[in-house]
């Protein structure tokens, strides 16, 4: 998720939606320029890996294309992750396989944290990886949201059409079954 | 890696990663950690995760910001304002929608980012077709519509069958008993000669547009129309064209592409 913008940062998010609406196109750039990162990062951890920059830009087409229907109730990110949610399914569905998940690739580390990423041996990396990919499709999309993006468990619920509690739950058993497979 | 007992600080570490904590919430779980081993651990693999697995795949966001303007703008999405007002956001909503509609069931495909956005740009205006093009596209729509009617008509042992031969009757008196047949293909005419691989449409309809030139000989069956189309009233030919232009299939015409059935159409006119 994009960093909280203040009052004399970039403006604010249900100022950008409504000058969207009025047509203003650089408000439209600017919404993408600050969710696409998070979506694509969303995107990728779904396993699609190949077409991320397709189902990014058919996120925001279809977002923009139906901005009336964005009420305010949850955040402008969690309602992209939601039509994000939808799209990666829809293509799941369409192409009737499973999730294709790609190993991470070192050349898609986030560049601001690379002195942890120095840290990090690659053996820890690879299996930090792999263990993600045993997460179960709703751990894996709950623990992404969570960790990755910052999203309360509200607004996870929202995306992946559950509850907080639920939500909160599907959390911790990532958690712990990582922890598992890191120790083990 | 065992785990703390105290859920209601690990459900804050997310926070605190992403640096979006109150300052209370934010002392509060930082002097746990001062004395909490397990929580701490949880948050360096936390970070760690965060920083290697979840990395950001290597997407154009000003490439596709460009293809969702492109969509927006594509379905009459009003220029960029600065004023932030809303007036007009219903139209937006309305067109963008239609949009949305129109791509409902497809997904963007591969690596067509911008051919995304070339199928959500307008189609061109359609040019205005010069008339007397569309009154050869009209005489040649009738014609083969006159033409597949007339060897509907006839059956394999018909006279008619030799008609198949590409007849175009030159305007101005034509020579007596002569004919023109031109090949389709090349554009050559040939006295007389029968040509055996023209196209179906040249193939099978033979147009004399001149009222003057012989009445085919019994075994040639050609169709005169030149006469039918000068004989049209000014209402239907207009309904002829009108009909015409509604063909979505019609493409645009280009006079450079059409030299022969212009210079037919208007030695006939």
């Amino acid at each position: 998720m994009p960093e909280p913008t203040t009052a004399t940062d970039e403006p604010e998010d249900a100022v950008l939606v409504a000058r969207c609406r009025a047509g203003d196109e650089r408000a439209a750039t600017a919404l993408v320029r600050r969710f696409a990162p998070s979506v694509a990062r969303f995107v990728a951890s779904l396993g699609e890996r190949q077409e991320v920059e397709e189902v990014v830009q058919d996120t925001f087409v279809r977002a923009f294309a139906s901005l009336d229907g964005f009420r305010g109730e949850s955040s402008l990110g969690s309602w992209l992750f939601a039509i994000a949610r939808n799209l990666v399914r829809d293509r799941v569905r369409g192409r009737a396989s499973r999730y294709q998940v790609v190993p991470i690739e070192e050349g898609h580390a986030v560049t601001g944290h690379d002195a942890l990423d120095a840290a990090v041996s690659d053996e820890t990396e690879r299996r930090l990886g792999e263990a993600l990919d045993l997460l179960s499709p709703m751990q894996r999309e709950v623990f992404t949201l969570r960790v990755s993006e910052g999203l309360s468990y509200r607004e996870i619920a929202s995306v992946v059409g559950s509850t907080d509690g639920a939500a909160r739950v599907h959390y911790h058993n990532a958690m712990r079954a990582i922890k598992e497979f890191i120790d083990g | 890696m065992a785990d703390c007992s105290r859920d209601d600080i690990r459900d804050l570490l997310p926070d605190l990663v992403h640096d979006q904590l109150e300052p209370e919430a934010r002392a509060r779980v930082e002097q746990h950690l001062a004395g909490c081993a397990e929580c701490a651990a949880e948050l360096d693999l936390l970070r760690a995760m965060r920083a290697t697995a979840f990395a950001t795949p290597d997407v154009d966001v000003d490439r596709i910001a460009a293809a969702v303007l492109d969509a927006m703008s594509a379905h009459g999405a009003p220029a960029a304002r600065d004023d932030g007002g809303d007036d007009g956001g219903d139209d937006i909503v309305v067109s963008i929608s239609a949009a949305s509609q129109r791509s409902r069931g497809r997904t963007l495909t591969g690596a067509h980012a911008a051919s995304a956005a070339h199928r959500a740009r307008p189609r061109p205006a359609r040019r205005p077709i010069p008339h007397h093009l569309r009154i050869a596209a009209a005489i040649a729509l009738v014609a083969a519509g006159a033409g597949g009617y007339a060897l509907t008509r006839t059956g394999p042992d018909s006279p008619l069958l030799p008609a198949r031969h590409t007849a175009v009757a030159e305007s101005g008196p034509a020579p007596s008993g002569t004919t023109r047949e031109m090949s389709a293909q090349s554009g050559a005419a040939k006295a007389g000669a029968p040509v055996a691989a023209a196209p179906m449409a040249a193939r099978d309809v033979a147009v004399a547009a001149d009222s003057g030139a012989d009445a085919p000989a019994p075994g040639h069956g050609h169709l005169i129309l030149g006469d039918a189309v000068n004989e049209l009233s000014e209402s239907d030919m207009q309904a002829l064209l009108q009909s015409v232009d509604d063909l979505q299939a019609m493409p645009d015409l280009e006079p450079h592409q059409l030299p022969l059935l212009a210079s037919i159409v208007e030695g006939a006119l």
